[in-house]
């Protein structure tokens, strides 16, 4: 990340492309559409490069702060318009063409989606970066600009929300 | 992990660790990690916690619908990245737009300008509050210096220490008519 901040093209382009898919699902999650998620992303490593001589300022690790970007693009494109499509119904259809097998997997998706998204926006963001995105918890708690002890707080109340609905759905 | 950075913590911050971060040891900060794995061996509680931590985490597993979406990288949307990059900002330059950014808000947003208005109406009230006491101060004062007139006025007419004056108000010689 220095060689980019002081300009070199090639040590940002090996930038994008160990974070590009990671990042791209993460806005996936959020805004609803594939090619909006590819905008997001498009727009987060720009603001990186950009950005980039003041990053060692920042105190944040490269992945981080792109994370950072990219939610905060995120949160700002949600505000401008609702979602249209709900990320699991484009991944469905992405998927049709490929025959899945796995009808029980489908449903199962489909289900824990649905109790993600009933999550508040910081509980899920808290969840999706530490399960499915893999950051530390102090990566994960500089992209939400909170505390550890606020990241663990928002990560035990999810848990706390999903395991009753897991339970919900057990029973029924 | 070694022992010199690992963290001594209770069992009850082991079930803290189970609740916020699952039952990969994987996902537990670095420095609890050997002292968290160590307790659970030795606590059939924590490793009861433990399995229904897995449950849950085998269910967010089986529920990430990225599993599907996940593909290798799209170069050509690297490329599109890569292809068109803007100048680099100089050092300090996006920190001091991000400060005038904040001004820029801090000025339109409501809650500070709740806060100006609210300060803006006590310097007021105690603006006014001041002006009120001095207003009262100087009227008293100006009621000590009639006093003052008055009793000089009293002593030179008692001891005649002045030529009378025709003009002294009536008022003034009413109150040296006997009863």
């Amino acid at each position: 990340m220095l060689a980019v901040a002081q300009g070199d093209q090639a040590a940002f382009t090996e930038i994008v492309t160990r974070h590009l898919t990671p990042v791209v699902n993460f806005a996936w999650r959020y805004v609803g559409r594939r090619s909006d998620a590819e905008d997001v992303a498009q727009e987060a490593f720009i603001r990186l490069w950009r950005h980039a001589p003041d990053w060692e300022d920042q105190g944040f690790s490269v992945r981080s702060w792109i994370y950072r970007i990219a939610y905060n693009l995120c949160i700002d494109e949600l505000r401008k318009r609702k979602p249209v499509t709900p990320v699991e119904d484009e991944v469905s259809l992405a998927s049709a063409e490929q025959p899945d097998e796995d009808l029980y997997r489908d449903q199962r998706q489909q289900q824990v989606a649905a109790a993600l998204n009933e999550l508040p926006e910081r509980q899920r963001t808290a969840l999706v970066l530490c399960v499915y995105q893999g950051l530390s918890n102090r990566d994960a708690a500089t992209v939400l600009d909170v505390s550890i002890e606020a990241l663990e707080s928002l990560l035990s109340r999810a848990r706390r929300m999903l395991r009753n609905k897991m339970t919900e759905e057990a029973q029924s | 992990m070694n022992s010199k950075t690992a963290k001594l913590i209770s069992p009850e911050r082991v079930s803290e660790l189970l609740d916020c971060y699952g039952a990969d040891p994987e996902a537990w900060p670095d420095d609890e990690r050997a002292t968290a794995l160590a307790l659970i061996q030795n606590s059939t509680q924590l490793k009861n916690l433990q399995t229904e931590a897995r449950q849950l985490d085998r269910y967010l597993t089986a529920g990430d619908i990225m599993q599907r979406a996940g593909k290798p990288v799209d170069m050509k949307l690297v490329s599109r990245i890569t292809a068109n990059l803007p100048a680099q900002d100089k050092p300090g330059q996006n920190l001091m737009r991000n400060n005038r950014a904040a001004l820029k808000r801090s000025l339109f947003d409501f809650s500070s300008w709740t806060g100006m208005i609210a300060a803006s109406i006590a310097v007021f009230a105690i603006s006014v509050s001041i002006m009120e006491l001095q207003s009262t101060s100087g009227a008293r004062q100006q009621s000590d210096v009639s006093q003052a007139e008055l009793d000089y006025w009293m002593w030179q007419q008692v001891t005649g220490e002045v030529e009378s004056d025709d003009e002294e108000p009536l008022t003034m010689m009413v109150l040296f008519e006997p009863d």
